[in-house]
């Protein structure tokens, strides 16, 4: 059966374990609107969307219900220049902050290319569990998308690395 | 570079040099790091960074390279 954009949004809303009432005091708009959205009788207003989709920490294709691979293989003739590619480290909190680093892949190509090794992060519970280099490796052979879903049980702060 | 932050009724722009990128203590606040173990590594790696950011901004332009949203509402962004 085919999910529609309200039944999902009310899956969303059940996963984070969230009422009505939560999601409309953080959208700012009333509980009977997000009800209305949940029974399909009417649809948020569209700049409101990646709001939303930030609240279910989920990207806005998947909030429309678009299938996002979470990683992909690329072949060889269809990979874009790897310098060209960012390192997209996300960040989000249970209680809301959201923290986005953008890095160019080309960092860590110049730190390798150079005999140098990365840096360990062990001040940070979720960094100091990935390894760089073996993203780097990955992408290199074509794999690209989000390559790296973490959660800490113990604060509720989601990591995600995504490489484009 | 430029360092937005925005709060419901403020709106603040600054431009920065490229070079702060290099300042040590942005990084370790940015990762938490707060081990003298590993001073040294990020010392070494912070030229690199430098580097990279420079080379990425001058081929394909600019990029956000930090975008921070609170939960109250406080956005603060780097733009290189």
């Amino acid at each position: 059966m085919i999910e529609t954009f309200g039944s999902r949004l009310q899956r969303l809303r059940k996963n984070l374990n969230m009422t009505q009432d939560e999601v409309a005091q953080r959208m700012n708009v009333s509980a009977q609107a997000v009800s209305k959205w949940e029974n399909d009788l009417s649809a948020p207003d569209i700049s409101t969307l990646p709001s939303l989709a930030d609240l279910f920490h989920i990207s806005l294709d998947e909030l429309l219900g678009r299938e996002v691979p979470t990683a992909e293989f690329v072949p060889a003739g269809q990979r874009k220049d790897i310098n060209s590619m960012l390192i997209k480290i996300i960040f989000d909190s249970a209680d809301g902050d959201k923290v986005r680093v953008n890095l160019p892949l080309a960092i860590i190509k110049i730190c390798l290319e150079s005999g140098s090794t990365l840096p360990k992060i062990d001040g940070n519970d979720l960094l100091n569990k990935i390894d760089f280099e073996k993203i780097f490796t990955l992408v290199e052979q074509g794999v690209i998308g989000e390559l790296v879903t973490v959660e800490s049980s113990s604060d509720g702060i989601n990591m995600r690395i995504i490489v484009e | 570079m430029k360092l937005y932050i925005i709060r419901p009724r403020l709106k603040l722009y600054f431009w920065l040099p490229v070079f702060l990128l290099r300042w040590k203590w942005l990084w370790k606040k940015i990762i938490s790091q707060n081990n003298s173990k590993e001073e040294q590594e990020i010392q070494e790696f912070l030229p690199f960074v430098l580097k990279g950011i420079k080379f990425y901004k001058k081929r394909y332009g600019h990029f956000y390279l930090l975008d921070v949203e609170t939960k109250d509402g406080t956005k603060i962004k780097i733009r290189v």
